[in-house]
């Protein structure tokens, strides 16, 4: 049994003194499976947002399913073993954060004693340990996005939601965010999020949905959807003499050049010969600093769907 | 459901204790009552009269402007800054939310009022006036026009902007205040139109009025503790069906 299902979702909003109509989510479904990392990505404005407020309840859906857990959204058994984080950048600025993850508890009804010791563990977990007794107004914003990472783990759920969780966030915090979600992936944890930091999502997801203007226009594990094939191959070389530089554009056709520092680098297209490129090199005793093959990653696959399912002057909320 | 009712409430006491334009406003008020002393020194005959009079304008007044304040304030911030998406993810009804957030703003209006009154009669006492039960059966009634107040504001904040929310509730308390000259024009009025237009106001329009024993504090009037009991009771069905309201509003709202 999948733990996140959704099915046909769609949503429409009125906005604005006019009730203007503005299709957020047209057409919405993908299953998460138990333990698995899921990403959804997409353009600003694709509908990622609406589809996880819709999930959490913040949201009510047109038309459509989702049941979390076995449970149907909205209702409170759905949204008991869930954890989730938003896409904010304020917390009730005036609470210690060790009264801002009681608070939480008590929402989920934790009792005193476990409170108590679930806030210590969690304050620990996330490095803020050394900030108790400090109001949230004095965090930083890698702080903040840290203690909102603890209130969604407060009641140790079997699901996470994720909302951008590494915006806005400098490359030591999302580290720390990616080795989180490692850490609670290796716990069982099912986690379900959403980024645009595509390289992040690479690293740490299984799969992948592309939401593009509401609709979801591909999903699955991401060495189905990123090309497995080598597009191009970048070899460096340090000095290369003119007489063999002329001879391997000769040689090999669509051969790619670029020179930076008393570098070059060849680029071979997807069909040359690499060995027998480097060959010519070696014997020419030219020192080969570097081969790095090109394969397609994430956000090659994200602009091309972007792109193509794009319709031009449509609006967006 | 008791403890996440009280989890809200609680936090947003401390959000109310913990801001300083509450203060500011109990400042002013505090500062108000003790110049209602030189008022009544410079009463030669009528210093008891205007002290007590005075008092109990500006706790009424204060105590509505903190209504007003904290009914909208606490339940839109959560709404502007978000913080509503972490609340309402929970495995918490929203009726529960609004229910705690009332609450808290019940309980700051009792601590906010609780040193008003304080101060006021300790004012008073120090003067030697006398310290009847009417005195304190106003003051209680006042707790409960204060709690009306914020129960509007809540219900206005729920689908409205701050501004609005503000200047209605605000008009609903003077014209509340002013009830029972609603009902005169409403049966006196020439033009038929005003006259269904009053009576649909008197309808709607709460009697604060019910509320008010400036009169009898003033003269020292008794009054009986049926009527208080009567008109506490009045508020605090108004309030709930405001609750009532404003969690209608509030089930069936997308935060976006």
């Amino acid at each position: 049994m999948s733990v996140i299902k959704v099915t046909n979702l769609a949503k429409t909003f009125s906005l604005g003194f006019r009730r203007k109509r503005v299709l957020a989510v047209r057409s919405v479904s993908f299953s998460v499976e138990k333990g698995e990392v899921f990403g959804l990505i997409g353009p600003n404005g694709a509908g990622k947002t609406t589809t996880i407020k819709m999930m959490m309840g913040l949201v009510s859906q047109d038309h459509g399913t989702i049941d979390i857990l076995g449970k149907p959204v909205p209702s409170l058994e759905s949204r008991s073993k869930v954890g989730y984080l938003p896409e904010i950048s304020y917390y009730y600025d005036y609470l210690k954060p060790e009264e801002f993850l009681d608070f939480y508890a008590r929402l989920f009804g934790i009792p005193a004693k476990a409170r108590k010791r679930r806030v210590d563990e969690l304050l620990d977990k996330v490095g803020l340990a050394n900030a108790k007794g400090k109001q949230l107004r004095k965090f930083s914003k890698g702080m903040l996005q840290r203690i909102g990472l603890a209130q969604a783990l407060i009641a140790d759920p079997e699901v996470i939601v994720l909302d951008e969780p590494q915006s806005g966030l400098d490359p030591i915090g999302r580290k720390d965010v990616a080795d989180l979600i490692d850490e609670l992936k290796a716990a069982g944890k099912t986690i379900f999020f959403s980024s645009h930091i595509l390289p992040d999502v690479e690293r740490i997801c299984d799969r992948v949905a592309v939401i593009v203007e509401g609709k979801i226009v591909d999903v699955g594990p991401l060495n189905r959807l990123l090309n497995p094939r080598t597009l191009s191959t970048e070899i460096a070389t340090s000095l290369v003499p003119e007489d063999l530089a002329e001879k391997l554009r000769a040689d090999f056709q669509n051969l790619g050049e670029k020179q930076h520092d008393g570098l070059r680098t060849f680029v071979l297209p997807e069909s040359s010969d690499v060995s027998a490129f480097l060959t010519h090199l070696l014997g020419a005793n030219v020192e080969v600093l570097s081969v790095v093959p090109q394969r397609e990653n994430l956000e090659d696959v994200f602009v091309r769907e972007a792109l193509a399912n794009t319709q031009p002057n449509e609006e967006q909320p | 459901m008791i403890g996440r009712v009280y989890a809200i409430a609680l936090n947003t006491f401390r959000e109310a204790v913990r801001s300083k334009v509450l203060y500011a406003i109990l400042f002013f008020a505090v500062l108000l009552i003790l110049l209602s002393l030189a008022f009544g020194e410079l009463s030669l005959y009528e210093q008891e009269r205007v002290n007590k009079d005075l008092g109990i304008v500006v706790i009424t007044v204060f105590g509505a402007l903190i209504a007003i304040y904290t009914g909208i304030s606490l339940l839109f911030k959560e709404l502007d800054k978000k913080t509503i998406y972490t609340i309402v993810s929970k495995p918490i009804h929203r009726w529960q939310f609004l229910l705690g957030k009332y609450l808290g703003i019940l309980l700051t209006l009792a601590v906010e009022l609780g040193i008003m009154s304080a101060i006021f009669v300790a004012q008073l006492a120090l003067k030697d006036i006398e310290l009847n039960a009417t005195l304190f059966q106003a003051l209680v009634l006042i707790y409960v026009e204060v709690s009306v107040v914020a129960a509007i504001a809540m219900l206005f904040t729920t689908f409205s902007t701050p501004f609005l929310s503000g200047l209605l509730t605000a008009s609903l308390f003077l014209l509340g205040n002013a009830h029972e000259a609603i009902r005169t024009f409403a049966d006196t009025h020439k033009s038929d139109t005003m006259r269904g237009i009053l009576k649909i106001a008197e309808v709607f329009v709460p009697d604060l009025t019910l509320f008010n024993l400036s009169r009898e504090v003033t003269y020292n009037l008794e009054v009986p503790w049926s009527y208080v009991a009567y008109a506490a009771g009045h508020g605090v069905l108004y309030a709930g069906a405001l609750l009532v309201i404003s969690a209608a509003v509030f089930g069936r709202r997308d935060f976006i």
